[in-house]
């Protein structure tokens, strides 16, 4: 606990260290509105994740820090951490994407053509999204129907013993874990609408500002894709070899869930190195990241 | 095609006059077909940094002039309209003016200057 404002000082220094040096980076572009808008996204970028990191601080130390406010221990803080990462990072690229360098100038101009979220949003992406928030609400929700009375252990009748395993993704952990994914369900969607509705960057190369928009998207769907697989990998791994430790799997089954979990594991970290789309050849560069 | 909205804050005009001009001009023109549908009010609105309520003036007349029709679930869309027998003669000589310019290779803002000129000496 006393690391951590330590810990919460050097996050925000590396912070404004890479804001500084992504500024840099950035150089110019030939189309004021272009550099300007290229700044804002990477600054925003920047950030996200250092307010993912510092959540998840903050939460662990309230986690071990017990009788000050926190109503749990450090094993529920863990469970909470990868949503509240993925919450933290996408309310920080919302408030990025409602803050967009607006139309300036006295004569302003935008393309007539109507922008979909099918348009914007990477489907590949969007994808694992989706099934790896399907796999945590299943494994929520198998995890709370075969649970112990307690909602974090797992019982087995083996032969005249009654084993128990832990800890188990019961209704104890399923609980706030559901209220963190329909919150950032919401500010997702909310995200991504901002991101088909927010103004357009004025350039006179649409390809331009079509990959602006996609990288906003990519960035958004990467922290949330990677933070709901992480604990949908955390809670699948654990089912598996609970239930393979008392036997109620045999070994090849918990085996194979074991290791379904670590893949999802492997995935998120897959997901989180994916690179944003790049810009048309012949383009402005666009900071990758 | 592409097609842009410009819009002068500046103008004397007002911003949902000169949205609803130019998307009327382009239903008229043909450069944007029956069921062809318009941005939403949000994110014309964001992208020309005008207020929503300007946006929505302009699609509310062009519905009310029966250019456009807004659904629930598809957005404004564009419904077309019979071409004014009146204007007939006038779009033919349009169309005829964009193909001369074309060809002699005349800009199109010179071409819309010569064209004011020409309205305001004939209105003379």
């Amino acid at each position: 606990v006393a690391v951590l404002p330590v810990l919460v000082v050097v996050a925000l220094a590396v912070a404004v260290g890479g804001v500084l040096a992504a500024a840099r980076r950035a150089g110019r572009s030939p189309e004021v509105a272009v550099t300007a808008a290229r700044r804002h996204g990477l600054t925003v970028a920047v950030l996200a994740p250092v307010a993912g990191v510092v959540a998840v601080v903050l939460l662990l130390g309230a986690g071990a820090d017990v009788g000050h406010g926190f109503p749990g221990s450090i094993g529920d803080a863990l469970v909470l951490a990868p949503l509240a990462y993925a919450l933290a990072h996408t309310l920080v690229l919302l408030v990025g994407e409602l803050t967009w360098p607006r139309p300036a100038g006295a004569v302003r101009r935008a393309r007539l053509t109507r922008r979909r979220l099918a348009d914007v949003a990477p489907r590949r992406l969007l994808r694992v999204l989706v099934g790896a928030t399907a796999a945590l609400v299943a494994a929520i929700g198998v995890g709370a129907a075969l649970a112990a009375p307690g909602g974090h252990t797992f019982e087995h009748r083996d032969g005249p013993f009654l084993k128990e395993a832990g800890p188990w993704p019961g209704w104890h952990y399923g609980r706030p874990v559901t209220v963190e994914l329909v919150l950032l369900v919401a500010v997702l969607a909310g995200a991504l609408w901002v991101v088909v509705n927010r103004p357009a960057v004025a350039t006179d190369d649409e390809r331009v500002e079509a990959a602006l928009r996609r990288t906003s998207a990519h960035r958004i769907l990467r922290g949330a894709s990677a933070g709901v697989l992480v604990l949908a990998g955390g809670f699948i791994g654990r089912s598996g070899s609970a239930a393979w430790s008392v036997n109620a799997l045999s070994w090849w089954p918990g085996l194979l869930v074991t290791l379904l979990g670590d893949a999802a594991l492997v995935a998120a970290l897959v997901v989180l190195c994916l690179p944003a789309p790049r810009l048309p050849v012949g383009a402005p560069p666009v900071p990758v990241g | 095609v592409a097609l842009d909205i410009t819009v002068d804050v500046g103008s004397a005009i007002p911003p949902y006059e000169q949205i609803r001009a130019q998307i009327a001009a382009y239903v008229d023109g043909g450069l944007l077909a029956p069921g062809a549908r318009l941005p939403a009010l949000r994110a014309l609105a964001a992208d020309l940094g005008v207020a929503v309520g300007t946006v929505a003036r302009a699609y509310a007349e062009l519905e009310a002039a029966g250019m456009v029709a807004s659904r629930r679930r598809t957005g404004t869309v564009v419904t077309g309209r019979p071409a004014a027998r009146s204007e007939e003669r006038v779009r033919a000589a349009a169309a005829e003016l964009a193909r001369l310019a074309a060809e002699d290779g005349v800009g199109a803002e010179t071409v819309l200057a010569l064209v004011r000129a020409a309205l305001l000496q004939a209105a003379r």
